[in-house]
């Protein structure tokens, strides 16, 4: 049969089942037994109605198609009625989903939640092991979970807005972190606590880190003169042992390692928020020999530590990552100012590929001027704290420190006149200080495409000597009070010093220079249309260079070869 | 037998120059070469005036930016810290100035040696007391084109906006630096605007305002060629820890880009003759055929001679 007449067939077949014809309908009778205003057609008006508020004139009486409801289709089986719905995708039905619990029942695989368990009575209750952070606000999220094998570390702010925020059972008190037991394998329902070992301070003054004195976790005691909560918890560190046997992977233990210090607030009646520190760490116990974090393997990967050695005329051992200075904000003499040469934590890590310019504040009184000596060390040791200790940097994200090549020597000339002691004839001018430090880095990429290995070829320390001057900015800095002995040392002026990191690429170093002028006829264009689909995402008169480079160098690899059989 | 080539006698019309066939001749011959170029003149477009091209530039972050942060401390005084990567400038708003922390990368992720993205990490210490609210940045680049013309140029990539959060974090910006030109380039050097977009040794000069945000804005949108930093609204978090630093994060990407410029002489020729040449295809044969149909029925009059056979010499004697 043609199809039109088998539409024709179909619409005949439809009208006679549907048999609806147009006709007049009173629709804007819209309420039953009650007079609906100004529509003339509806049953329910009398004419006293329609003299007494009726205003304007009627409203339309609208065409509706009448149908006979027996004719239309029904949906009584389910099947039928969801076969509708699987044909339209978009519907909010997908969004109401059952919910089951997320905790599985079977032995730990990467990404599941570490499971914990709390006791109700003789009763249990399961739940995943809290890790504190971030989530859609600043503030700590303890809901979202740990996971099996994720390391991860997070900082997040806790919101202080009544003087009970340093009591019992707070975030603040280390039994927050360990009131519950861990399940240490779900499949067996095993349990374990949560171990703790002697926890670290944070010295108040310098904010380095230090074993405290008692090694016992106490509830942390709010002072309500200073708003200072002392002996809070600021950092929790995990640190999860797990053991693999038959294909199972069991955890052994978990240690919560506390870090405490002084959570100080500016007043408990208004809010605001004290930062802590969590992270994650995973181990397994069956395995000897430490493991070593890489930066890359073997190129170096953007974002990831420059990998440094110590010693001198040949690399001896692995040194510390560089670290470059910082200003913080200091709770205790309310200033911002460089954070400790010690104090690790807020010091810019220096990490591949990351060009920084940072820098920090020294707040100098007219009294901190009569012993430049002193502010000269303190700004070396700022400057330079992780830096002069090493004399070489990995060549790759890999380096051995066996193998010499591996390594690149610093070139590092030191002015003797940074340390130690020279004096100005000005009394109130401190020269001789690192006021600028340089960490230079030449890297170049081996290789072109996804393939492309980042080397560093070389480093080097710059150093820019300058000086400090009091000087009377404002009228209050030379005041008589605050130029008055006893006052010398209240007064202070704020004095930068800057660190930069920078990185080169050797393959970059084209790009500041001035394009070649455009060819009349361009080569790379030729056979366009045969690789159109190829130059969808980018211009096709760039050929990708490394691949000339490699190609080049193969051929100059197989020539060498050729010469080297040949003769 | 089969026909192995065929060569065919010509008609030739003959007429006097003073006669109605040649006029129409002439006519004819005429509007063959003047019509195609009338039609396609008419019809618009016959001279191309704007071409495109696309190209990834080369845009390289010339390691310099101005910050300046605003908003206002618990007591309700404005704050206001100003950071730029430049120490006279720093020097102009010393009592403002605070100290930063600023982490940049550029990355080629697909190593063809044209740097796709830049990230930076900003981070600004502030007091306990201290919300932000608004943050202003403004980065500088170098801008060049090189396939079809040469284009260099410092340009600015600007992110600014403001939350009514209570005590913002940090704000996160992700978008694409965008070429804006008002004219089109010309298919030759373009180096007018290669010179720094900011000339911050003004900041010893007389002008005290001259590096305000509002002339270095204004001076910047002069220029004909430019960039502008396209992005989503920045994305604000909210609740910051009191000894906790303001953070400013984001992505600058570089992509490929259409850049329109005025077509050279050559160019708007061979755009011309290639319409013209379509037209007179047409026209062509069109007159030719009326011509012919003149001539042929005689509908003017001509004289006409049918070349004569070629004369035939007989047998060749080297013939195969």
């Amino acid at each position: 049969m043609r199809p039109q007449k088998q539409l024709l067939l179909f619409v005949l077949v439809i009208a006679s089942a549907v048999s609806y014809v147009v006709a007049q309908s009173c629709t804007c009778d819209i309420t039953a037994n009650e007079c609906d205003v100004n529509c003339c057609c509806d049953p329910d008006c009398s004419t006293a109605d329609r003299a007494a508020y009726f205003s304007g004139g009627c409203l339309s009486e609208g065409l509706a198609s009448s149908f006979n409801l027996a004719g239309l289709p029904t949906y009584s089986s389910d099947a039928a009625f969801e076969e509708v719905f699987q044909q339209v995708h978009y519907t909010y039905q997908k969004s109401v989903a059952a919910t089951t619990s997320s905790l599985v029942q079977t032995a730990y695989k990467y990404g599941d939640p570490i499971q914990v368990q709390y006791s109700y009575g003789s009763s249990t209750l399961s739940a995943s092991l809290p890790f504190p952070g971030p989530t859609m606000t600043n503030v700590c999220d303890d809901g979202t979970p740990a996971r099996f094998l994720l390391e991860q570390s997070s900082a997040c702010g806790r919101i202080v807005d009544n003087a009970t925020f340093c009591a019992s059972g707070s975030p603040f008190d280390p039994a927050y972190y360990t009131g519950y037991e861990v399940i240490l394998d779900p499949a067996t329902a095993a349990i374990g606590p949560i171990s703790t070992s002697a926890p670290f301070c944070i010295a108040s003054t310098t904010g380095s880190v230090t074993a405290c004195a008692s090694t016992n976790l106490t509830v942390p005691i709010f002072d309500p003169t200073t708003n200072t909560c002392a002996g809070a918890v600021m950092e929790v560190g995990y640190t999860v042992t797990y053991t693999v046997a038959d294909g199972v992977a069991v955890i052994a233990a978990v240690l919560a390692q506390f870090t405490l210090g002084d959570a100080v607030v500016p007043s408990t009646s208004s809010s605001s928020s004290i930062q802590q520190r969590f992270s994650i760490a995973f181990q397994d116990i069956g395995k000897t020999g430490i493991s070593t974090d890489r930066s890359g393997n073997p190129g170096y990967i953007v974002g990831r530590p420059i990998i440094t050695a110590t010693g001198s005329g040949t690399p001896i051992a692995i040194g510390p990552p560089i670290t470059a200075i910082k200003d913080v904000y200091s709770p205790y003499t309310d200033t911002i100012s460089c954070a400790a040469a010690s104090d690790t934590g807020n010091r810019v890590p220096v990490t591949y590929g990351n060009d920084i310019l940072t820098g920090c504040t020294l707040n100098l009184s007219l009294k901190d001027f009569q012993s430049c000596d002193i502010i000269r060390d303190q700004i070396w040791d700022l400057q330079t704290t992780v830096a002069r200790d090493v004399s070489y940097i990995g060549r790759t994200g890999n380096p051995d420190v066996n193998i010499a090549n591996n390594w690149a020597q610093i070139i590092n000339f030191t002015p003797d006149s940074l340390t130690g002691s020279s004096s100005s004839s000005d009394p109130l001018t401190c020269i001789n200080l690192l006021t600028g430090f340089s960490i230079e880095f030449i890297t170049t990429d081996v290789g072109g495409g996804a393939s492309a290995q980042s080397i560093v070829t070389g480093a080097r320390y710059r150093y820019s000597t300058g000086e400090f001057k009091y000087s009377c900015t404002t009228p209050a800095d030379c005041s008589p009070t605050a130029l008055a002995s006893s006052a010398a040392g209240n007064v202070t002026q704020p004095f930068r010093i800057t660190t930069s990191i920078s990185f080169v690429s050797l393959d970059r170093v084209n790009e500041l220079a001035m394009p070649d002028p455009p060819k009349a006829f361009d080569t790379g264009d030729i056979f366009y249309p045969f690789h159109i689909s190829a130059s969808g995402a980018r211009s096709t008169t760039r050929l990708p260079r490394k691949l000339v480079w490699l190609w080049a160098m193969g051929v100059a690899t197989t020539m060498e070869v050729v010469h080297a059989v040949t003769a | 037998m089969p026909i192995l080539r065929a060569e065919p006698f010509l008609k030739n019309y003959y007429a006097t120059w003073l006669s109605p066939a040649s006029c129409l001749a002439i006519l004819l011959y005429v509007g063959m070469f003047l019509l195609p170029f009338i039609i396609a003149f008419a019809s618009g477009s016959f001279w191309i005036k704007v071409n495109t091209f696309l190209e990834q530039p080369s845009v390289v972050y010339t390691h310099e930016l101005a910050l300046l942060l605003e908003g206002a401390s618990s007591t309700g005084n404005p704050v206001g810290i100003v950071w730029s990567s430049n120490q006279d400038y720093n020097d102009v708003f010393r009592s403002n100035f605070r100290v930063a922390t600023v982490q940049t990368s550029e990355i080629d992720g697909d190593s063809d040696g044209i740097n796709d993205y830049m990230t930076f990490d900003i981070s600004v210490p502030l007091l306990p007391t201290e919300t932000i609210n608004g943050a202003r940045i403004a980065f500088f680049f170098q801008y060049s084109l090189s396939d079809k013309l040469r284009l260099r140029m410092q340009t600015l990539g600007i992110v600014s906006d403001s939350t009514a959060l209570t005590t913002p974090s940090s704000i996160y910006v992700d978008g694409d630096l965008v070429l804006l030109q008002r004219n089109l380039l010309l298919r030759q050097d373009n180096f007018q605007y290669d010179k720094p977009v900011v000339n911050f040794t003004e900041a010893r000069g007389a002008d005290a305002s001259a590096l305000s945000w509002s002339r270095i804005v204004s001076r910047y949108a002069d220029r004909d060629v430019r960039t502008i930093f396209q992005h989503e609204k920045p994305v604000w978090t909210a609740g910051r820890s009191t000894t906790e630093a303001f953070k400013i994060s984001g992505r600058v990407r570089y992509p490929r880009q259409a850049v329109r410029y005025l077509p050279g002489l050559w160019e708007v020729l061979k755009y011309g003759w290639i319409q013209y040449l379509a037209y007179f295809i047409l026209v062509g044969t069109i007159l030719h055929w009326v011509m012919g149909l003149a001539y042929h029925r005689q509908i003017v009059r001509t004289s006409m001679r049918v070349d004569p056979l070629p004369r035939y010499s007989g047998f060749k004697e080297h013939a195969f």
